[in-house]
């Protein structure tokens, strides 16, 4: 079920929400739970028993990792709990990727192939399982003790709003929020103007954006051009976006509508000057996880093992770094996806961060601020292309032709074609929205709300709210005729 | 006081919300919405509320969804609006459905026809020997009966106006999947067949061929494409000969078309269709052979047409066609002593059962170009 069908927005949600509202609140955690499910439930019924089964999994180690004094044996379970987790992910989204690549290995040795019956991807499975991994982690570090509740426990891995695209909450910042939330009108009325800043990104200004970057990317590679390849680079840069920031939005605002604070998952990513403060904007509560659970142990063993001060001509703090982030961002991109272009995408995020921190960080920071602006813009766009693109093959031919290596003829034609009035209108808006102007905007009408007195305070604040309400009541009037229009399917031959 | 105020509009903002979003659950409780089993603007059935089945549960959700959708309250109505009063009026763009694009200055398309364009889909350059050679050997066996086969193939409209395609719609080589078929009957000994396509690029000068708003040509359009094929006819019997231009009078329709209806811009999407009279009118209405239409038309009468020619010396024909046909039956009906129309249901079958209660001397294939994989059924 998607935020932005209309099954979940009218039914779904109102049902939630009425039910929730007028419950005991030591009923809450329950029925969301059980909504939880449900919303799970509706991506593949069959597919409750992975989550069910994670939920369980996590409960019985974690309360096996939390109540065992010795250290080895807390060890023993942690490694077990994480392993655990590892391998629902490995074998529901990788055991395809895995067995075609080693079918493609043992070719060279004339052995059969392997086959293994269609394995389907449970929704969400590489949100909550980081959720979980991340759980047992805390328990580990002793920061919170394991949760003795299964259904406390159970609604932070499956908490409907963030189980499909996040935002990775940490356990430490839920937990409290399990047993002590209140559901109020500020809270609320927030959440709503939040899921309406997220409906109006996702199907307001990403899907025309969506709309020319999908055409491009499907298309044969033999039928772009150069002004084609850049200009489906470009919408796609700003869909994915005002995709993903949307949902995100959207999840904090359903969250807060029964009294949740998720955590916050874009910073304006797309006015960072380096990759490395593209990586502290973009997606943040992942790259935060990647951090600390895995990067910095990684660091940390790897800084174990190297005693000299130097290898290979580098420092020694740079090979650590280079062999963490290498391994972290290799890891980042297979996340992603299980195909190649996933991890290239992972693997040249990390030659960059490590060229960054070896040597063109200095450069970078030294230098004029738009060249940093515009260098990791390029290079987050180059990137896109290869996530973006249905295989490696795809993306470096597209690539070659952003640059003007091969590609079709140049036919203005077919780029104005796909930036119409609408497209042209949505990325200006999209392209100033990434920037922190309309952020600006607001926190200058909320001073002058504040700061000021008599008529223009008033006018500032009643103007606020009913513009508020304004844009909440237009998003969601125009996000739902766009749903509508999605589901009509005309039949086509009926004139006879 | 601000801080009273503000809580107040939030509660309001709340309220409104949870208002708004409970209207679909609370009219279809109440039952204040009476939605319709068949949609007459998309032309299909609306999903019907799917049984829960606890043996088999993973399809459930899908069916519901549909059903869901297909029955949100005001559902067409919404969605006209947005097209007509906000796409349209701000963006001068009706939105792209399933299976339907808009292309420049509110051309519309189907979206198949550019699976045809790139080359790609839905049949191979294997099939398209195969469709050859079911329709060669339909051919042998309708001259064993002594009848002449011919096959007209409707161009599709992308082909004559690419100028007008969306731009995707991009031709890879020079030739489309529907190219090769054609030229490879244009080599065959035993068919006969008439390029709509080369017609229709010769003629599109004239004044426009097809039309704008729907996924048909227009009369004119039919009109060369029918002379070509009577050209061909003549040949081989020479009693038939193509109306002139000068056998009928022009008539400005303004109309919208089939896409543009169920776009929701009927009235909104118009255009000026020219539409042909045939001045002194010969072919009258007769009686139905008994045609049984395929399993899933049974009981619509409408798929067969019969028309008769009080001239002896003209031929007796069966026209096997699709909807493509429906503007060329007026003008074909005037050059066959009977003329029998079949629609089949997309399948261009070879329809025996007609043929051998009729004994035409002439079959006539009408076979839109996008089509030509629809023959692979016969192989």
């Amino acid at each position: 079920m998607l935020f932005t069908s209309l099954i979940f927005l009218y039914l779904f949600l109102p049902v939630t929400l009425i039910v929730i509202l007028i419950s005991n609140p030591k009923f809450r955690n329950p029925l969301l739970l059980l909504a939880s499910l449900v919303f799970y439930a509706w991506a593949g019924v069959s597919f409750v028993s992975v989550i069910i089964g994670s939920i369980l999994i996590n409960y019985l180690i974690g309360l096996r990792v939390g109540n065992t004094a010795s250290p080895g044996s807390r060890k023993f379970w942690f490694i077990l709990g994480v392993t655990m987790n590892i391998l629902g992910l490995v074998i529901f989204k990788y055991s395809d990727f895995l067995l075609d690549n080693l079918n493609i290995l043992t070719s060279l040795f004339k052995f059969h192939p392997l086959h293994l019956s269609n394995i389907v991807l449970p929704l969400g499975i590489s949100f909550f399982t980081f959720r979980g991994i991340c759980y047992l982690i805390t328990v580990k570090r002793n920061e919170l003790p394991p949760n003795k509740n299964i259904i406390d426990l159970g609604l932070y891995l499956s908490f409907f709003p963030a189980l499909i695209a996040g935002p990775i909450d940490r356990y430490r910042h839920i937990e409290p929020q399990l047993t002590r939330r209140k559901i109020n009108a500020t809270l609320f009325a927030r959440g709503v103007n939040r899921i309406a800043i997220g409906l109006a990104k996702k199907v307001i200004i990403s899907a025309p954006l969506a709309y020319v970057a999908d055409h491009i990317f499907s298309t044969d590679i033999v039928t772009i051009n150069m002004p084609l390849a850049w200009l489906g680079a470009f919408s796609y840069m700003l869909q994915i976006y005002y995709d993903f920031s949307g949902y995100t939005d959207m999840a904090i605002g359903l969250g807060q509508l029964f009294g949740f604070q998720l955590s916050e998952n874009f910073d304006f990513p797309y006015i960072s000057r380096s990759i490395q403060e593209f990586w502290r904007r973009w997606h943040m509560t992942l790259s935060s996880w990647l951090r600390d659970y895995l990067f910095l142990p990684l660091a940390y063993s790897t800084s174990r093992k190297l005693k000299r001060e130097r290898y290979i001509g580098m420092r020694v703090d740079n090979m650590i770094y280079g062999i963490a982030i290498m391994i972290t961002f290799f890891i980042c991109g297979f996340w992603h996806g299980a195909a190649w272009n996933y991890i290239v995408w992972g693997v040249v995020f990390g030659l960059l961060l490590f060229l960054e921190k070896t040597w063109l960080g200095k450069k970078l920071r030294k230098g004029p601020k738009v060249i940093g602006y515009v260098y990791t813009l390029l290079f987050v766009l180059l990137a896109w292309v290869i996530f973006r693109s249905p295989n490696l093959k795809f993306a470096a031919a597209f690539l070659k032709i952003m640059f003007g290596i091969g590609g079709a003829k140049i036919e203005w034609i077919r780029f104005t074609g796909y930036a119409d009035r609408e497209f042209l209108v949505m990325a200006i808006i999209a392209i100033l929205g990434c920037t922190k102007l309309f952020s600006l905007l607001l926190q200058k009408l909320k001073k002058l709300m504040s700061d000021s007195e008599g008529i223009k305070a008033a006018f500032a604040f009643h103007g606020y709210y009913l513009f508020s309400a304004l844009f909440i009541f237009f998003v969601l009037t125009y996000s739902t005729m766009s749903m509508i229009t999605g589901t009509l399917q005309p039949f086509i031959y009926f004139k006879f | 006081m601000k801080a009273r105020l503000a809580l107040i509009y939030s509660l309001i903002i709340s309220a409104l919300f949870l208002a708004w979003i409970s209207v679909p659950v609370t009219t279809k409780v109440l039952n204040l919405v009476k939605t319709d089993t068949i949609s007459k603007q998309e032309k299909r059935v609306l999903a019907i509320k799917p049984e829960f089945n606890i043996q088999n549960p993973d399809p459930y959700p899908a069916k519901y969804n549909k059903y869901y959708n297909d029955h949100f309250p005001l559902r067409q109505s919404l969605a006209n609006f947005q097209t007509r009063e906000i796409r349209l009026k701000l963006f001068n763009r009706p939105p792209d459905l399933d299976g339907l694009y808009v292309g420049k200055d509110g051309w519309l398309f189907i979206g198949y026809e550019r699976d045809l364009w790139e080359k790609t889909k839905p049949y191979t350059k294997e099939d398209v020997k195969l469709i050859v050679q079911i329709l060669h050997k339909r051919a042998l066996a309708y001259k064993a009966k002594g009848i002449k086969f011919y096959i007209v193939a409707p161009a599709m409209k992308s082909e004559i106006y690419p100028e007008q395609n969306p731009p995707f719609f991009y031709r890879v080589t020079d030739s489309v999947m529907s190219d090769l078929v054609a030229a490879a009957l244009e080599k065959d000994t035993v068919i006969k067949f008439v390029s709509g396509k080369d017609i229709s690029l010769k003629y599109k000068a004239k004044g426009l061929l097809y039309q704008i708003t729907d996924t048909h040509w227009n009369d004119r359009g039919a009109y060369y494409t029918y002379v070509g094929l009577m050209d061909l006819i003549h040949k081989d019997f020479p009693t038939v000969i193509p109306l002139s231009e000068s056998q009928f009078t022009y008539v400005d329709s303004v109309n919208s078309g089939n896409m543009a209806v169920q776009l929701g811009l009927k009235g909104f999407y118009t255009e000026h269709i020219p539409v042909l009279r045939i001045k002194n009118k010969r072919a009258v209405p007769g009686d139905r052979t008994g045609y049984v239409p395929p399993p899933e038309f049974t009981g619509n009468t409408g798929l067969e047409v019969v028309r008769l020619v009080n001239d002896p010396d003209l031929p007796k024909a069966i026209i096997v066609h699709d909807s493509y046909g429906g503007a060329l039956r007026p003008m074909l009906s005037e050059n066959f002593r009977k003329s029998v129309f079949l629609f089949d249901g997309w399948y261009y079958g070879p329809n025996w059962e007609t043929i051998d209660k009729e004994h035409p001397e002439i079959v006539i294939l009408e076979i839109y170009a996008a089509h030509w994989n629809h023959i692979l059924r016969w192989k």
